[in-house]
């Protein structure tokens, strides 16, 4: 049973992308899967524990794409440099939650493609307009929730970083709670190929704003804004979705969404596949049932905290989502094991549900349930007060996998 | 108008012939060249026997007939299709997912090349350590006792 080594190689990429810790195991078989492991790994974590031993890590896994510091002490600048010098063509630099903001100009990585400094402690306007200057092609950028106070970052650094990055296709700039409409609509006109923009907690972004954003940047295809409507007098036009055409995955938790509004949103045709509405206020079940029957291709579906729905409604709702992978009815406390036992019968896809701070256990042992095997892997159902023996036991017939 | 379909023969190294449509065989690379650079109505490929090159086969005649009927690549024929992939491969023993990856690898068929390939790569993952692989997939370990105490001392750490 031999292959070509290629072949190896390639099964082996699969596994360095599900999880490379499982080329540990690999390397112990024989000399030949050794020499293609250290070939192929591509992701490595610098610790404390690693850092004694990198420079023998960097000659033993020659093809390193991605680096990630985490739980690390040391000084990240020499660690930069080393990994600049080491011939590496390195993609991907993750230095989320560290300490503080290397000076990336001491180090040559021209070739970044993927940036992360979420949570790092001191962040500086400096830092970022480095960011621009040293990553410039850069696709991806996460400089979500620095860690300090206050807020080190301004509209000026946003367009700047705009200016410089016009590769990006993804940003999250979330909690930076001072940046405003400006620094939306500079990322939108300045980085054409935006695919993705996350900007949570961002509160002094208007719904104006975010619509010209949903028009203007024809490629995006997810957007993640959280606590829209609660302001006065703020509202959406009725044309507010039409022109995003791309528009897959529509996160809007913890908002003041109105049924008009969802009905503005189901009219617009998208190209849906996931949507989040947890934590939402003032829409109805007129709304979510509307805006249902028109994504029924929808694989993924958040509406925790709605806690109007009751096991009526939701088995209304389940005939139009017969393709979730994933849903969320957790703190919907209406909902009994009724819901539940509903959902995985009309869900044959489902592999994960929530449903916590629920009512399981209070409904009655009527359905036959023998025939149901569904495929899910996780079942998320704590904080259900009432939840009984009996009733997991029941669970665990049907949540076999 | 060319509204019949063109029809090639495949042979196979133990000489089994496949008679088919020339969209089909358009699913492999080397295949495509082959009929392109030489237009016979039958070629013989030496280095796939008859077993395999009929699941080569099913295997491309099945994806041809959705690409063609999907058009918009719509994407209930997309899990159909991806349905269909699950049935193939679980019923398959791993010297013929072997066979069909160097099969794949040879005629240059990607998506046939990915689907086996992951499918080890599964097989693998399920083990819960260097042993079980050996065992899984028939290999004998060519390490002496020092090596491979010597790689166990390096991966100290490096998989963190």
């Amino acid at each position: 049973m031999d292959l070509p080594e290629e072949c190896w190689e390639l099964i082996f990429r699969f596994i360095d992308e599900d999880d490379y810790r499982f080329l540990e195991s690999l390397s112990l078989v024989s000399t030949s899967f050794l020499s293609i492991t250290n070939n192929v790994r591509s992701t490595f974590t610098i610790t404390d524990r690693t850092l004694p031993f990198l420079h023998r890590h960097l000659l033993r896994f020659h093809n390193l794409k991605r680096v990630k510091f985490h739980d690390f002490h040391g000084d990240i600048d020499s660690i930069l440099m080393k990994l600049s010098l080491s011939c590496l063509d390195l993609e991907s630099l993750d230095i989320s939650g560290m300490p503080y903001f290397p000076n990336l100009a001491k180090s040559e990585m021209k070739k970044m493609k993927e940036f992360s400094c979420s949570g790092v402690w001191e962040l500086r306007e400096t830092d970022l307009n480095s960011i621009g200057v040293c990553f410039p092609s850069l696709q991806k950028l996460d400089i979500s929730y620095p860690d300090s106070l206050p807020s080190p970052v301004f509209d000026s650094a946003i367009i700047s970083l705009s200016k410089n990055l016009k590769n990006l296709t993804k940003i999250n700039v979330s909690g930076n709670n001072l940046i405003t409409d400006k620094s939306l609509v500079s990322l939108s006109q300045n980085c054409l190929l935006l695919r993705e923009i996350i900007f949570r907690d961002c509160d002094f972004v208007s719904s104006r704003c975010i619509e010209f954003v949903l028009r203007n940047s024809r490629n995006l295809e997810s957007v993640a804004i959280n606590g829209i409507g609660w302001r006065p007098r703020e509202s959406f036009s009725k044309d507010a979705f039409l022109f995003s055409g791309c528009l897959s995955e529509l996160d809007l938790s913890d908002s003041f969404l109105s049924d008009e509004m969802l009905r503005l949103i189901a009219d617009a045709k998208l190209p849906l596949k996931k949507l989040v509405l947890s934590n939402c206020q003032c829409f109805t079940f007129d709304g979510v049932l509307y805006l249902l029957t028109r994504y029924q291709t929808l694989v993924h579906l958040n509406l925790e905290g709605s806690s109007f729905l009751s096991d009526e409604m939701v088995m209304k709702l389940v005939v139009f989502l017969g393709r979730l992978t994933f849903v969320n009815f957790s703190f919907c406390a209406k909902l009994t094991g009724m819901s539940f036992f509903n959902i995985i019968e009309r869900c044959v896809s489902l592999q994960c549900v929530r449903m916590e701070g629920a009512n399981f256990g209070v409904e009655e042992d009527s359905k036959e349930l023998d025939d149901i095997k569904s495929r899910i892997k996780s079942l998320y159902i704590s904080g259900n007060h009432n939840l009984r023996d009996e009733c997991l036991v029941k669970f665990s017939g049907i949540v076999a996998s | 108008m060319e509204n019949e379909k063109k029809m090639i023969t495949l042979k196979s190294s133990d000489d089994v012939t496949f008679e088919v449509e020339e969209a089909v065989v358009l699913e492999s690379q080397f295949l495509s060249h082959l009929v392109q650079d030489c237009p016979a109505p039958e070629h013989k490929i030496k280095e796939v026997t008859g077993k395999i090159l009929s699941k080569v086969v099913e295997y491309c005649e099945k994806h041809v007939v959705v690409v063609v009927d999907g058009g918009d690549s719509s994407s209930s024929s997309g899990d159909d299709l991806k349905k269909w992939d699950d049935k193939f491969i679980k019923e398959m023993d791993l010297s013929t997912v072997y066979d069909l990856i160097a099969a794949a690898n040879y005629l240059n068929i990607q998506a046939l090349l990915d689907l086996m390939c992951q499918r080890v790569a599964d097989v693998i993952t399920a083990c819960k350590d260097h042993k079980e692989i050996r065992e899984t997939l028939g290999i004998v370990s060519d390490y002496t006792a020092e090596e491979e105490a010597e790689v166990l001392k390096e991966n100290e750490w490096a998989f963190d």
